[in-house]
């Protein structure tokens, strides 16, 4: 990470602490009768580190232009966002919100399929056996213990079999 | 490709065959039953008592599902959402649908619900640490008169019957005690016994087992009647008030559920606690007043107190809604 | 005393029977099973087992139960360690040293010594429980809200060893502490039982799950982490290690326990302590004992990058509060953490309510737990726990990353699900594990926002109950002279912390590259 991401992040956290400030906290908390003491406490500290490391950004900004080429960046973190962890995001979001409808088993067989393609497996064998395995006993498991998972076709069909 | 065909068309005609069971044949399948609080509670203990016997009943198990959080409400508007088919019903605990939908906006309105019916009731007991220099109620209010404020009382949160039948206490009395908010029942009974506060207004099961080891005296029983536990104890309406604390377990269903569903899972309810074994662990293990009140009974009852608590609330500034 | 061990024997003779020692390995076994999968906890597998309790035998039931504690206690820190996801909340202060000795081939070791120290930390707190449990939970009464506020301020304190040296991290260290602080806002302000950052959605109401934040930032943003090495052979990012496995020698583990035996005596010590007051519980004694560790060691220790003590204090401490917590339990009928909730739920269940006077009546019954605890922790780790480390250890060799790591997924979310049986929940966990992806990414420390998130609402809660106690006079903190010793410490800690990261130059005390980006 170059100290340029740094300063925008800072102006980030800063302008969060703002809407926190002139939205969020006449909003969600005085407006609801809560006691904006603490959040404001809290939200300050934000602004005031969040400040700090501006500066800090700054300084790291001016030394990097001063020894251009040279490495020796003083930031901190590295790498970009990258594809499959966001593909990897996408997809477990889809499996979440389909599992009310779809029913755990069926949400989960599509969700491990997808996503061991993601995590680069070579064998659909091995790959079409956990997904199918993994729910299956995870259900039972939780059936077992008269536990609720979210039901749906496959729930259905597994109820009326054993009755 | 033809196996798969095959093995969705036998899918869909086994989701027709199964058409929502008609209420006569009701149970046709296990029914689940929302716990709002989490496990190993004194509710929890109950309904898991009771459980088994209305399972009996019902011929079908019943799935008990703990789902804690927001006094209540979570499970709550989970079940509102929940289809009317009688195979969903959720336990209750009276603020969750009298003082809290009043205190902060709900998802649900605990007037639409279907009451099925409640089989018991909580006790509730005012004590002060064993050592303290109070030794009756008018002692305790006396202290409170001269030193307005210094009177902290424990409650297991704001709110909370607890909190409001001491308000209910203060302001009949006009003096000024402050309420402490401590995160559940033991902790507010552990706040007296290390002196943090002067008093508690808790639970019976919470306290069981510090006043049997000596270290807590009651000065009156907030809820209506005597208690096997403190024998010698008053209740409040003894002593010439004309209040009591109120707060009682129920069952609810969604909105529409056919009545007689309704009537056939109060009969289960009814019918375990007939059990002489579920009196027996109610009375002298959990502490807890068995005292079962029929839909309409519990409903009325629920109306009332909405009322009662409700201005209560709007006294010590928490009605909201 | 001889009382205490005629009492020992009678509850010995009273408990120790074949089918309670076979309770006792099925629960461990289960327990070691459940901690060891990342977002299922022992705890969720106790709640669920618990209804089964009612047609068991009392003492096979509860020793069901504390084999699973026991265990799920233990077993965090087997994944922590192989993969640096926690299996348990209270193994992600583990996996800042584990991880990385592992890295280096040692995973017999960093294995072993989380072993050791657990047994150690719960025999030691095992030991406190039988002989010292009335005095020490007089001690937790004592401390009200005020000399709470001022302990969890110096606990916190614990958090400044976790950050980086350079300026820049110390500045990204305070940002996370501060959001974790503030994410504990969201939900009922419980002092005035009113809304905070709750946006309408009851759901909120009881804020964010404190174990699912945990699992979320720590789990799943290591999924997410891994997701972005897939295609390069690094893959697991330990898949390279297999290969060369430094054997542990007997010699070594000699010198590691020389190593390790002070902070082994600490950690055990002040676990049991912060065990014993209700709320604070074992993920928070692990950080402060890893900070504590840290904060006694010489500056050229390899916090880090694999020191042996910063595995073992932070498993001895988080192993210590499981007897510790059952103290005010077992002493005054006061449950004081969630499994302590659950094990007061068992006993019930039973027939029977813990507190003094089932001390007094039944005493073999209590002091019979207590030879089941004794024996469990030891049963636990020669007969299940080493066994299931080398079968763990085979399992890894030829683990296929491209599968695991979707199943983790899987396991986190059934898991969170199972805790509350909300949907809601998953969003949340969800949201959080992207948040702690970001996070990582940025250089931000998760640790910190982590210790904050735990702490920050018993600070506030206490501190708040203290001026409603003193009527708004901030005097109460100063006149209480434990309040007034605690806050001195704690703000002498900090000055302290910060000076030594500050002076002396460019340390070896950095933190691991896992924890950089």
């Amino acid at each position: 990470m170059n100290a340029r991401s740094e300063l925008s992040i800072a102006m980030v956290l800063i302008g969060f602490s703002l809407l926190n400030y002139f939205y969020l906290i006449p909003t969600q908390v005085v407006a609801e009768g809560s006691s904006p003491v603490y959040p404001a406490l809290i939200n300050t500290m934000l602004l005031c580190f969040s400040l700090a490391y501006l500066a800090e950004g700054v300084r790291c900004w001016r030394k990097e232009k001063q020894a251009q080429g040279e490495g020796g960046s003083c930031s901190t973190g590295g790498g970009k966002l990258m594809v499959r962890p966001l593909a990897m995001l996408v997809v477990t979001g889809a499996w979440v919100l389909s599992m009310e409808y779809l029913g755990f088993i069926i949400s989960t067989f599509i969700f491990l399929i997808i996503a061991s393609r993601i995590f680069g497996s070579k064998s659909w064998s091995k790959a079409l056996i956990l997904s199918v395995a993994m729910p299956l006993i995870i259900s039972f498991v939780f059936r077992g213990l008269n536990a609720l998972l979210p039901e749906g076709p496959a729930e259905e069909l597994i109820n009326l079999i054993l009755g | 490709m033809k196996k798969l065909m095959a093995v969705l068309t036998c899918c869909l005609a086994l989701a027709l065959v199964a058409v929502p069971a008609l209420a006569k044949d009701y149970p046709a399948k296990p029914i689940t039953a929302y716990i709002p609080l989490s496990a190993g509670g004194t509710t929890d203990v109950f309904v898991r008592t009771i459980a088994p016997y209305m399972e009996k009943f019902l011929g079908k198990s019943l799935i008990l599902v703990n789902k804690p959080g927001s006094g209540g409400a979570v499970a709550i508007s989970t079940l509102a959402k929940a289809k009317p088919d009688g195979y969903t019903f959720s336990w209750a605990n009276l603020p969750t649908l009298v003082t809290i939908p009043q205190m902060r906006k709900l998802t649900y309105d605990p007037k639409d619900l279907v009451y099925i019916a409640s089989p018991m009731h909580y006790d509730y007991i005012l004590y002060v640490k064993k050592d303290s220099p109070y030794n009756s109620l008018k002692e305790l209010i006396d202290f409170a008169r001269k030193n307005p404020g210094k009177a902290t009382y424990g409650t297991p949160g704001l709110g909370t019957t607890n909190h409001l039948g001491v308000a209910w206490l203060a302001n009949h009395e006009k003096v000024k005690m402050t309420p402490i908010p401590f995160k559940g029942n033991p902790k507010s009974v552990a706040a007296v016994l290390g002196g943090h506060v002067v008093a508690c207004n808790t639970s019976t099961t919470a306290s069981v087992s510090a006043f049997k080891g000596g270290r807590l005296k009651p000065l009156v029983i907030m809820s209506a009647n005597r208690i096997p536990l403190t024998p010698d104890t008053k209740t409040l309406k003894e002593l010439g008030y004309d209040f009591s604390q109120f707060s009682c377990l129920g069952a609810v269903f969604p909105k529409g559920t056919p009545e007689p569903i309704r009537k056939k899972i109060e009969d289960a309810i009814k019918f375990a606690l007939s059990q002489p074994d579920v009196q027996k662990k109610a009375k002298e293990e959990l502490y807890v007043s068995i005292d079962f009140l029929d839909g309409k009974k519990y409903r009325e009852l629920c109306d009332q107190y909405w009322g009662i608590w409700g201005g209560i609330l709007k006294e010590v500034g928490l009605k909201k809604y | 005393m001889g009382d205490i061990f005629g009492n020992l024997w009678d509850g010995a003779v009273y408990a120790l029977s074949l089918w309670n020692l076979l309770a006792i390995v099925i629960g461990y076994i289960i327990g070691i099973i459940a901690g060891a999968i990342p977002g299922v906890m022992a705890v969720t597998a106790m709640v669920l087992i618990l209804p089964y309790t009612f047609t068991l035998e009392p003492l096979f039931a509860i020793s069901l139960l504390m084999g699973i504690y026991k265990g799920g206690a233990y077993a965090g820190s087997i994944t922590a360690t192989l993969f640096n996801i926690p299996g348990t909340p209270e193994a992600a202060a583990t996996a800042l040293d584990s991880y990385p000795m592992f890295k280096q081939g040692m995973q017999k070791r960093s294995l072993e010594i989380a072993l050791w120290a657990s047994l150690f930390g719960g025999t030691v707190s095992n030991l406190l429980l039988v002989f010292t449990a009335p005095p020490l939970a007089e001690v937790a009464l004592l401390l009200g809200p005020p000399e709470i506020a001022a302990l969890i301020l110096f606990s916190l304190t614990a958090v400044i060893t976790l950050l980086g040296d350079s300026r820049m991290d110390i500045w990204k260290g305070f940002i996370s502490i501060t959001m974790g602080l503030m994410l504990a806002t969201v939900g009922l302000d419980n002092m005035s039982a009113s809304r905070r950052y709750v946006f309408g959605i009851e759901d909120l109401d009881n804020g964010v799950p404190f174990v699912l934040t945990i699992i979320a930032l720590l789990a799943l943003s290591e999924v997410f982490i891994q997701a972005e090495k897939v295609g390069g052979f690094t893959l697991g990012s330990a898949a390279e290690a297999v290969k060369k496995i430094i054997p542990y020698t007997w010699k070594q583990r000699w010198l590691d326990l020389k190593l390790c035996l002070k902070d082994l005596i600490r950690s055990s010590l002040v676990g049991s302590l912060l065990g014993a007051l209700p709320g604070i519980g074992a993920t928070t004694a692990a950080f402060v004992c890893y900070g504590e560790a840290r904060r006694s060691a010489k500056k050229n220790a390899r916090f880090g990058n694999g020191d042996p003590r910063g595995i073992a204090a932070p498993e001895a401490g988080n192993n210590a509060v499981a007897a510790s917590s059952l103290i005010p339990l077992i002493t005054l009928g006061i449950p004081g953490s969630v499994a302590a909730a659950v094990m007061y739920g068992a006993f019930m269940i039973q027939g029977m309510i813990p507190g003094p006077m089932l001390m007094m009546e039944h005493p073999e019954i209590i002091y019979g737990l207590f030879v089941l605890l004794i024996v469990t922790d030891f049963m636990g780790a020669f007969v299940v726990a080493l066994p299931f480390i080398s079968v763990v250890q085979k399992i890894f060799k030829n683990l296929n990353y491209s599968l695991f790591f979707p199943g983790v997924v899987v396991c986190c979310v059934v898991g969170v699900y199972a805790e509350e049986f909300n949907v809601f929940n998953l969003r949340i966990f969800l949201a959080l594990g992207f948040v702690g992806y970001i996070m990582r990414k940025m250089g931000m420390s998760i640790p910190p926002f982590i210790l904050a998130f735990i702490l920050g609402p018993i600070l506030e809660r206490n501190t708040r109950t203290a001026l409603l106690l003193s009527n708004d006079s901030p005097m109460i903190f100063v006149q209480s002279p434990i309040a007034l010793v605690l806050l001195i410490l704690a703000v002498a800690a900090l000055g302290w912390s910060l000076w030594r990261k500050t002076h002396g130059g460019k340390s070896v005390l950095d933190v691991p590259e896992e924890f950089k980006h």
